[in-house]
């Protein structure tokens, strides 16, 4: 009898005290009209949110947050915020290409409120341009969330075929542009409206707000996962996140337990008011964050280059970022349990690729990576495994990157130069060092380079790249690196 | 002709009106906003805002003289020291209050009521005619002559606020300034002859009694009854203002506003001669306007 009657109260107990830890917070920036939070940057380090504050009509601001707190609110430039309403901006993780939605915006859109795009160049933000018919219908297209690769689109729409209301659809960027939007599916859009999708940094949690049935009230924030691509049931995200009020865009910093979402409860300053949630009882996965600067490697002046991150098991380009063109910074976000290269390329300079082998840890990590580019110089180029002359699968990427390079700098000239671990004898190590760079001129030579401009030097294990005995040293030496001769 | 004006009239209003009932869309809300109306302008339509400035008056008005009471009593023209006073400036200081109310996202009207000092001056040289009982004629003197206004007006002023983006703003409408106290006109004149010449023995300055100075200071007011001021001058404004935020729902807010009255600030007035009440001069619009620096800070309510 007794344990019929504790057990009971040691569960309330328990979910009460789990409830009580989530502690939820109004931002101190939050205006009497409406303001909510629509896209992080940099790990949260800039918080892009749409507000009313100026002139009654939302208007993108972007909120940078220091040490010391939250600096004031800045409006982004009149090309951005040209429409009657602007908002919902989301952004690739570096902060620098940004889709939004605006409400009769200066550029001619193809329905009501419409997706837009824009770049930052040198600092301003510049090519503003709707994403076409293929993404945009004649009806209403907004809150766009991009994923943290910037290679899916997320968006709510009332266009005609959902299941009712609005639903939220999806769209991929292809090598020809954003592919033409799919629903999500019954799984997640309803007949009543499904809106303010967020996916999480790891893409594996989708957050959104719906005014479904069986909710709190309003708006209620949902939850679903992804498993096997596709999405779990959503689940209420439930009190105290949830409100008898509306509720809208739940964002998790990743690698943190910190969410942001709003809401318009009468408690808060305006209408829609932006809180903060700690600890974040739905944060992502862990993620790698990389970040840097990438500057000549002669003058140090930072250098605004394309960033490439390549899946190496796949192949597939997985992102395609762009380092600031005032302050060369990068930022990119990698998954755990994956072998990626980031590559730097600008016209004028040799391409620079650095190898991340992201451990399948859930404990995410920051990596810092400055990288230097330069007109001439030795880049690392292919890996081997041991005693093999064939280059390692995922090092196809690199040689393929070098294939467009000599495509596209036909006066150059390049030395291929083989390497090896400390094991075995110099004449041995000596002749799979000249094996291995001739095997890399020989993929050069069939992808149609000239043979005449490629000449293969091996090293043996004269010229370690990390003069150690540990496998670790041993998987880095075992190379092949590319020389520029102009 | 009346009933173009009466529809141009109605078809505003209609428009006005539907601007604020309409329910437009945004990137949050496909239908835009619960109730079928921008509850925003609802829910807090008002700014206060408390300014204080400085005027840069402008005022003019025009002297004509009777050049025959000059020639019958042999004197070649008027005096030129008076020249200088058909203009005069300065600067003097407004404070005041404002409510604004928001009509769409675009238009608000603004009400304003201020305290406004409207001082100016102006410093004149040339000459006058000193009369000489010895030699029973006139000579040509040397004179300067300073001249200083005070006035203070509350001011009303009605105003149709546009804003050109978030931050920039124009407005424009009437002004409407009451006068508080009197005008009161400081006049310093100084002769400077070397023939000892005292300021009794001009015509014009003999008049509030010399006694024998080559300089003094006279003090004239409209409470006087041959200087009458307008008690209610009206206008036109026409400004510009820029919304800067400084914190949550507060706003400084630098301006620069002209303001063009249509209204005299004082009557027509003449000199005449005390002898023979003869006018011999005559000094017609007088006309102020100002331009006004302002800072305000707003406060959203």
């Amino acid at each position: 009898m007794k344990t019929y009657i504790i057990l009971p109260l040691l569960l309330i107990a328990f979910a009460m005290n789990c409830f009580a830890q989530i502690n939820i917070k109004e931002a101190e920036f939050n205006s009497r009209e409406d303001d909510f939070p629509t896209s992080l940057v940099e790990n949260g380090k800039y918080l892009f949110f749409t507000s009313e504050r100026s002139d009654f009509r939302q208007k993108i601001f972007v909120i940078n947050k220091t040490s010391a707190g939250w600096d004031f609110p800045e409006m982004l430039d009149d090309d951005i915020n040209d429409g009657i309403q602007n908002g919902g901006a989301t952004l690739t993780p570096d902060g620098q290409y940004m889709i939004f939605a605006a409400y009769e915006h200066g550029e001619d859109g193809y329905g009501r409120t419409d997706l837009y795009s824009a770049r930052k160049i040198n600092g301003e933000w510049e090519l503003v341009r709707n994403l076409g018919a293929n993404v945009n219908s004649d009806t209403w297209d907004s809150q766009p969330y991009l994923s943290s690769d910037g290679s899916k689109l997320y968006f709510a729409s009332d266009r005609d075929g959902g299941y009712g209301g609005t639903d939220i659809y999806l769209s991929e960027r292809t090598a020809s542009g954003w592919s033409n939007p799919k629903n999500l599916g019954r799984t997640i859009n309803t007949e009543y409206d499904e809106m303010s999708p967020i996916m999480s940094a790891d893409g594996r949690i989708m957050t959104f707000a719906s005014n479904r049935t069986n909710g709190l009230g309003g708006f209620d924030i949902y939850i679903s996962n992804i498993k096997n691509e596709g999405f779990t049931v959503p689940q209420n995200a439930g009190s105290p996140i949830n409100t008898n009020y509306d509720e809208y865009y739940y964002i998790s910093v990743p690698n943190a337990d910190l969410a942001y979402f709003a809401s318009n409860k009468p408690s808060g300053t305006g209408n829609l008011d932006i809180y903060t949630v700690i600890p974040n009882p739905y944060k992502s996965g862990a993620v790698v964050l990389v970040s840097g600067v990438v500057s000549d490697a002669a003058t140090g002046v930072p250098l605004g280059s394309e960033i490439i991150v390549t899946d190496l098991k796949t192949r597939k380009k997985v992102a395609v970022f762009r380092s600031d063109d005032i302050s060369g910074k990068y930022y990119v976000v990698l998954q755990p349990g994956r072998s990626y290269s980031i590559t730097a390329q600008k016209p004028g300079y040799v391409f620079y690729s650095e190898r991340f082998d992201i451990a399948d840890t859930d404990k995410g990590y920051e990596i810092e990576k400055n990288i230097q580019l330069s007109p001439t110089g030795t880049r690392l180029l292919v890996f081997f495994d041991f005693d093999k002359s064939e280059p390692k699968d995922e090092s196809i990427p690199e040689m393929d990157r070098i294939i467009q390079y000599l495509s596209d700098y036909p006066e150059v000239n390049i030395q291929i130069e083989g390497h090896t671990d400390d094991q075995g004898t110099d004449d041995y190590n000596n002749k799979l060092s000249i094996e291995r760079a001739k095997a890399v001129r020989e993929y050069l030579v069939a992808a149609g380079i000239d043979g005449a401009r490629i000449s293969a030097v091996g090293y043996g294990k004269t010229k370690p790249l990390i003069p150690d005995k540990t496998e670790e040293a041993r998987k880095m030496n075992r190379r092949v690196e590319l020389k520029i001769l102009r | 002709m009346k009933f173009l004006t009466r529809s141009i009239i109605l078809i505003l209003i209609l428009l006005l009106s539907v601007s604020i009932v309409f329910s437009q869309e945004d990137v949050l809300r496909p239908k835009g906003k619960p109730g079928g109306y921008d509850y925003t302008f609802d829910r807090n339509p008002f700014i206060i805002g408390f300014e204080g400035g400085i005027n840069y008056n402008m005022y003019n008005q025009t002297l004509a003289w009777d050049d025959n009471y000059y020639e019958e009593r042999g004197i070649p023209n008027h005096p030129t020291v008076f020249d200088g006073i058909e203009s005069a400036n300065g600067i003097s200081l407004h404070f005041g209050m404002l409510l604004d109310v928001p009509i769409n996202s675009t238009l608000g009207l603004q009400a304003r009521i201020s305290y406004d000092m409207k001082n100016y001056g102006t410093t004149s040289s040339g000459y006058d005619w000193a009369y000489w009982w010895d030699i029973q004629g006139y000579t040509q003197e040397n004179m300067d002559l300073d001249v200083d206004v005070t006035s203070s007006y509350l001011t009303f002023t009605p105003l149709l606020r546009i804003n050109a983006n978030d931050n920039l703003f124009f407005t424009v409408g009437p002004t409407f300034h009451f006068l508080m106290g009197d005008i009161e006109t400081t006049w310093t004149p100084t002769v400077r002859s070397d023939r000892l010449a005292t300021l009794d023995q001009f015509q014009f300055w003999n008049r509030p009694g010399g006694d024998g100075q080559s300089t003094a200071e006279f003090k004239t007011s409209t409470a006087d009854p041959d200087e009458q001021a307008f008690s209610t001058r009206v206008g036109i404004e026409a400004g510009v203002g820029y919304k800067i935020p400084i914190a949550k729902s507060i706003y400084l807010v630098p301006q620069g506003r002209f303001q063009y009255m249509f209204t005299k600030q004082m009557e027509d007035t003449g000199w005449y001669d005390l002898q023979t009440l003869e006018v011999f001069q005559t000094t017609t619009d007088k006309m102020l306007h100002s331009l006004q620096f302002a800072l305000a800070i707003w406060f959203e309510l």
